[in-house]
Parts: structure tokens; C-alpha cells; sequence
């Protein structure tokens, strides 16, 4: 009973040869207690949703009222889940599943890859919120060019040399020379080339 | 025929001016080496770039996409015979005959093959899609608001079943979480805030392009990146273009694979992959014992299968996406997203919204396929340098473009923080093995879906439900298809 779903690459190079198609994004065999999680999670979304739209006006009749979709909606997310509940027990006894299940986060944070994804979602986070609150921007007018530097490239070039120094573990001058250089240039791209603002600059 | 005529000659001339033909070829490099890299893969090029064509003019907009399009297609191939691992998905059984070839020396040859059947593919999709889109134009224009829901949710339908193989529920969770993602924001027809939990920015609906660029994007970062890197040995190709007697041998390979890709495509949710694989198989069951012998250890013909129907795959997903709104595949859904960011409404009234367009993406698409021959050659050598390069280098380059484009679509920081949930959430999706596809075409379509069966069941109020099936034939049809999609993923793939 694998944990992690096995590699795309793996789940193709087998589907094609059995002939079995894993689909346009690949194979989806999870263990039967992540199913069931998700299994949870997916009917509290119908529910939430149904909830939701029961509460929701209804200006003229029946047929056209706002919520009527949605509710639909909600109700086939909650068979949904019933059905994938069901499926996920018969792969496995629950009893089985929640003796696997006691320590849900465990395992990923264990694991290598699973603390790296967690430092980079981190870092991801920091990034969007300081290019929203910094904002910024220097014009030197040289003749005929006007060089422009944002808070956008002030916050970008440090946070993508530093992750490239976490992943890549190239040197520091390195990892800031070519997120420098990237950030420079796509930003050069996006606001010379095509007339594009930048988060927190003009 | 006048108009027609009129109207060919002048997207001819727009499409065939040197600015144009700069742009599409810019399209095409741009695309063989994002496809050729592992990991990054043709939809993820697509829904960056769609941040950088909002600065672009509609035509050129339309070129270029269509030229990365094509090229990113293509560029998978080259990774796949080289070093041994698909640049993209859908060249997974390109890599499993052109490696054994490359080993043998004939990496050139392989890769020389593999060109000459995307070019052919591409013709064979851009053939049957200037062929059916007047009928489908047609037919489009019959539907009334009941067809158009039930189309809009065999769309989703199908697209979950097609995205998620063997465990057809898990794709059409993740298209009824879409739906109620689309839901958000003032209703169409009373105006009533729904889901917004009093935000008023939630009352202008989530777009779905931030959620195109996290989805594919931020997450396909977070997939990859922590990962360890596989080894990456370039390696000498050889010649490269093949004999015609060799191309002539697979022609009728060539012609099947091509109808198999462009059918695929036209299928929402079914894309480039299932197009290759489906080919495969076939191609393997019909060829002859002494070519069969071959299969696995380095066979032209099953190169041929699968590039010939990934690439008409592109013809065939741009169909349903022009004429019905409803895109082929998540790459379709980024050409859709770049279409109607320059106001081109795409759906049964292209033709008379936007006079012209249709005439000027087939040009488009014939461009892109030509200049896709000629630098898919030029490049192969540059791309053997381009995988020394670690992916730990390249893949943390792509969050400033995911920022830069989730902002650049409507200038609003809360479209990079939709981008940065979407980028998470689909990295949750996947390790539970969600597909994210049918959420995007969910969130496209749902607004249709809504406003359509509200309108459908204000007409039918006073009609019994045996009159609506029998005086709505076509309605009728497709509600047993969308049936049958439950069916057949329920009771038959979902055992």
C-alpha cells in the first residue's frame, strides 16, 4: 500500500504496456486512507455547499434561483464522496485505514522532498505577500532610455537566489547572478518589451 | 463567397507580414525548448505565457500562443530520445522507442522521424479542423440553453473521465469543485452575491486564469523542484532528416494515428497524452508480426504513431474550443483564456462576433507547423547543451513569471494571492490524486452551465418532461450522452 502515488513517468511506462490508459494527467492510485480523507473533506464541501445555497435569495421562482445549481452541485459532491468513501473501503478495512492514519502529516514532513515542498511553499508565500506590501519604484532617465527598478526586482532577485541556493546549492554570487539576471530580464520583457505593469511598480 | 474570400485575403496578409512571421517563429523556439525540457510541460507554457500576451496586440497574441502551442508539442520528443525522459508527457512512447534507437546511434534519425511525423500531424489536424468546423458551427448554432447546459456538463463529465483513467470520481470531484468555484460572485440573471461571504472583490467571480497559471504553474514548481534530480547525459544525434521511403513505408500509420489525434483532441479533457497512448496501442496491435517485433526496443512506426497523433491532437483540441467555447485541453483552455483577454468571443457566433479570426488561426496553425519543421532541426543540437542544465536552476525562474503573469491579467495583487492558493491547493489535489484539468474547464464553463439551466427551466416550466425530450431532439441526444458518460465511467473504467 504506497503512501506517495508512484512517479508519472513509472504509472505511463506501465499503462502502455498493459494498454490500460492512466488518463490525460496520469495515475491516481493513493493509498485507501488518503482516499478517505479526501473522501471526508469532499462531502463537507457538499454539505458546506448545499448549506450555503438553501440560504441564498430567491428572487422570482424556483427554477431560476441562484442557488439552484450550486445545490445541485453540493448534493452530487456528497454521493460523490460516498462513492469514493466507498470505494477506499473496499480496498481496505477501516480499521486498517485509521490504524495507518493516526499521524496524517507525519510521513510527508519525514520525508526529505516532503520538508523541502514545505520550505518552498513558505518561501513562495513570503514572496507574493512582500511584492504586495513593498511598493516602489526609481526611474533614472538616461537620454533616450529610462531605467526603471521596482520593488518588484528588489524583492525577486534575494528570494529566487535564495531558493536556488537551497535547491540548485550552486555559490551565493552564482544563485544571485542568475536571479538577477532573470529577474532583470523578464522584467525588462514584461514592462519594456510589452508594455506590462509589474506587482508594486508602474 | 465574396466575404469569404475577402476576408481570407486579409488575415493572409496580416499573418504573412514579417512582424507576424517574427512573432510565430519567437512562438515556435520558445516552445521546442519549453517542451523540451523535462518538466515543463506544454500547458504550463501556455498559462504562463498568457500573462506576457496580455501585452500584445489580439493578432499577435494569437500568433504567438499558437506558435508555442505547436512547438511545445513538438519539443517533448527531443528530451525523450535523447536522455531518456519525455520533456512532455504525451512523449513518454516516443521515449520508450527512441532511446533504445539513440543508444544505437540512430538518436538523429529518431529524432529526425519524430519531426517528420509532428509535421504530418499537425497537417492531418489542421486538414480536419478546417473541414468539420462549418458543420460544428452549424450544429452549435441549434443549441438553446438546454443544450448548451447539457453540452457544458458532458464537457466536464468527459473531461474528469479522460483526465483521470482508471478512477473517473476523482476527476469529477475535482470538475464539481470547479463548478462551485465558478458559482462564486453576483449571479447572472438576479444579480444575487453568492459565496462571497461579504467580500465585495469575490462579487466580480474568480477568474480562471490565475487559477490556469497556479494550477499549472506554481504546482507543477512544487512537484518538481524538491525533487531529486534525475541525471541528464546529452548524448551525439547523427543525421537527422529521414529518407521518404522511410516516411512513405508509415503512411498509413500516419493517416490513422493523425484521425485518432484529432478525434482525441476534439474530446474535452482528452489531450495530447491519451492521444500518443491511444495511437500506441493501436498502431502495436496492427502492426505487422516483423514490425511488432520491434515494439519496445526502438520502432520507427510507433515514433511515428505517437508523434503523428500528439500533434494532430492540437487541431483537434482548437475545434470544440472555437466553435463550442468549450476547450479540448488545459493547453486549449490557455488559447481560449488568451482569446478572450482580446475580446474574441469564441462559440457558436465566432464567425460573425469576430469576422475573420477563424481564418486567421488556421494560417496561424499552418505557419507555426512549417517554421516547427525547420527549428525543430535547427534546435536539436542547442537543446543537447540545454539539458546539462539542472532543473534546480531553471524551475525556481518560473515563480517571478507565475507572479508577473497572475497580475498581468486584470493588474490585481488578488489574482497573484488566487494564483499562490490554486498553486497550493493543486499540489494537495495531486498528492491525493485529484486531476486538475477538469477544474479548470469546470470554472470555464460554469458560468454557462448556470445561466442556462435557469433559462432552460423557466421555458420548460409548464411542460411535461416526456414533451421536453421528445420536442428537443437534440437535447435529448446529448442528455443520453452525458448519461453514458456516467455509465461507462461508473460501471465500466471505475470498477
Amino acid at each position: 500500500m504506497a503512501d506517495t502515488p508512484k512517479s508519472r513517468l513509472e504509472t505511463d511506462v506501465e499503462s502502455l504496456a498493459t494498454g490500460n490508459f492512466t488518463g490525460e494527467e496520469g495515475g491516481t492510485a493513493v493509498s485507501p486512507g488518503k482516499d478517505l480523507a479526501s473522501a471526508a473533506m469532499v462531502g463537507v464541501i457538499g454539505i458546506g455547499a448545499m448549506l450555503l445555497s438553501l440560504d441564498l435569495d430567491a428572487p422570482a421562482s424556483l427554477y431560476t434561483a441562484p442557488g439552484l445549481l450550486p445545490f445541485i452541485t453540493g448534493l452530487s459532491l456528497l454521493i460523490m464522496a460516498a462513492g469514493l468513501a466507498a470505494k477506499a473501503l473496499k480496498r481496505a478495512p477501516l480499521r486498517e485505514i485509521l490504524k495507518s492514519a493516526h499521524d496524517p502529516i507525519g510521513p510527508f514532513i519525514a520525508d526529505i522532498e516532503g520538508r523541502r515542498t514545505l520550505i518552498l511553499m513558505g518561501l513562495v508565500l513570503a514572496y507574493v505577500v512582500l511584492t504586495d506590501l513593498i511598493n516602489f519604484e526609481i526611474r533614472m532617465p538616461a537620454g533616450f532610455y529610462t531605467f526603471r527598478f521596482s520593488s518588484y526586482e528588489t524583492i525577486s532577485i534575494p528570494v529566487i537566489a535564495l531558493i536556488l541556493k537551497l535547491f540548485w546549492r550552486a555559490r551565493w554570487l552564482a544563485c544571485i547572478a542568475v536571479a538577477a539576471g532573470m529577474v532583470i530580464g523578464l522584467a525588462w520583457i514584461f514592462r519594456d518589451g510589452f508594455e506590462i505593469l509589474l506587482p508594486g511598480s508602474g | 463567397m465574396d466575404t469569404v474570400l475577402a476576408q481570407l485575403t486579409s488575415q493572409m496578409a496580416i499573418a504573412f507580414s514579417p512582424w507576424m512571421l517574427v512573432v510565430c517563429l519567437a512562438g515556435v523556439t520558445l516552445g521546442i525548448l519549453w517542451g523540451a525540457m523535462p518538466g515543463l510541460s506544454t500547458t504550463m507554457a501556455m498559462a504562463l505565457l498568457i500573462g506576457l500576451s496580455t501585452g500584445m496586440s489580439q493578432h499577435v497574441a494569437v500568433m504567438f500562443m499558437l506558435g508555442v502551442y505547436t512547438g511545445s508539442v513538438f519539443g517533448g520528443a527531443i528530451s525523450a530520445v535523447l536522455i531518456n525522459i519525455p520533456g512532455t508527457p504525451d512523449a513518454v512512447p516516443t521515449m520508450i522507442e527512441g532511446y533504445p534507437l539513440a543508444q544505437r546511434g540512430e538518436g538523429g534519425l529518431a529524432l529526425g522521424t519524430a519531426i517528420a511525423a509532428s509535421f504530418l500531424g499537425n497537417w492531418v489536424g489542421i486538414v480536419l479542423l478546417i473541414s468539420f468546423i462549418p458543420a460544428i458551427l452549424f450544429l452549435a448554432l441549434q443549441f438553446r440553453s438546454w443544450e448548451m447546459f447539457l453540452l457544458a456538463m458532458w464537457g466536464i463529465a468527459i473531461c474528469g473521465s479522460m483526465s483521470a483513467g482508471d478512477m473517473p470520481l476523482k476527476g469529477w470531484i475535482s470538475g464539481w469543485i470547479g463548478l462551485l468555484i465558478s458559482f462564486v460572485g453576483l449571479d447572472a440573471i438576479h444579480g444575487v452575491a453568492r459565496f462571497t461571504f461579504g467580500f465585495r472583490i469575490l462579487e466580480d467571480h474568480i477568474s480562471y486564469i490565475p487559477l490556469l497559471i497556479g494550477l499549472f504553474g506554481l504546482t507543477e514548481v512544487l512537484k518538481v523542484l524538491p525533487q531529486k534530480n534525475p541525471p541528464s547525459i546529452p548524448s551525439e544525434v547523427g543525421r537527422v532528416i529521414p529518407p521518404f521511403s522511410m516516411l512513405w513505408k508509415y503512411a498509413r500509420t500516419s493517416l490513422r494515428s493523425g484521425l485518432i489525434g484529432t478525434i482525441i483532441g476534439a474530446i474535452p479533457g482528452a489531450g495530447a497524452n491519451v492521444a500518443s497512448f491511444l495511437s500506441y496501442d493501436i498502431a502495436r496491435r496492427r502492426a505487422s508480426p516483423e514490425e511488432r517485433a520491434k515494439w519496445g526496443k526502438g520502432s520507427y512506426e510507433a515514433i511515428v504513431s505517437a508523434e503523428v497523433a500528439n500533434n494532430a491532437n492540437i487541431g483537434g483540441s482548437m475545434l470544440p474550443t472555437l466553435t463550442l467555447g468549450i476547450p479540448g485541453n488545459a493547453a486549449a483552455a490557455a488559447i481560449l483564456a488568451a482569446l478572450e483577454m482580446k475580446n474574441i468571443v469564441v462559440g457558436p457566433t465566432i464567425q460573425t462576433e469576430n469576422p475573420g479570426i477563424i481564418y486567421f488561426i488556421y494560417i496561424g496553425l499552418i505557419i507555426a507547423n512549417f517554421l516547427m519543421y525547420f527549428m525543430a532541426i535547427g534546435l536539436i543540437k542547442p537543446c543537447v547543451k540545454l539539458f546539462s542544465l539542472p532543473r534546480t536552476l531553471l524551475m525556481p525562474l518560473i515563480i517571478p513569471i507565475c507572479v508577473m503573469g497572475a497580475f498581468a491579467v486584470s493588474l490585481s495583487y488578488f489574482d497573484v494571492y488566487l494564483m499562490f492558493i490554486a498553486g497550493i491547493a493543486g499540489f494537495i489535489l495531486h498528492r491525493f490524486g485529484f486531476p486538475l484539468a477538469p477544474m479548470v474547464l469546470a470554472v470555464i464553463l460554469g458560468p454557462l452551465a448556470d445561466e442556462n439551466l435557469r433559462r432552460a427551466l423557466l421555458i420548460f416550466e409548464d411542460h411535461s418532461i416526456v414533451s421536453v425530450l421528445i420536442d428537443r431532439p437534440l437535447g435529448t441526444v446529448l442528455l443520453l450522452v452525458v448519461i453514458y458518460t456516467f455509465y461507462d465511467g461508473i460501471f465500466r473504467r471505475g470498477k
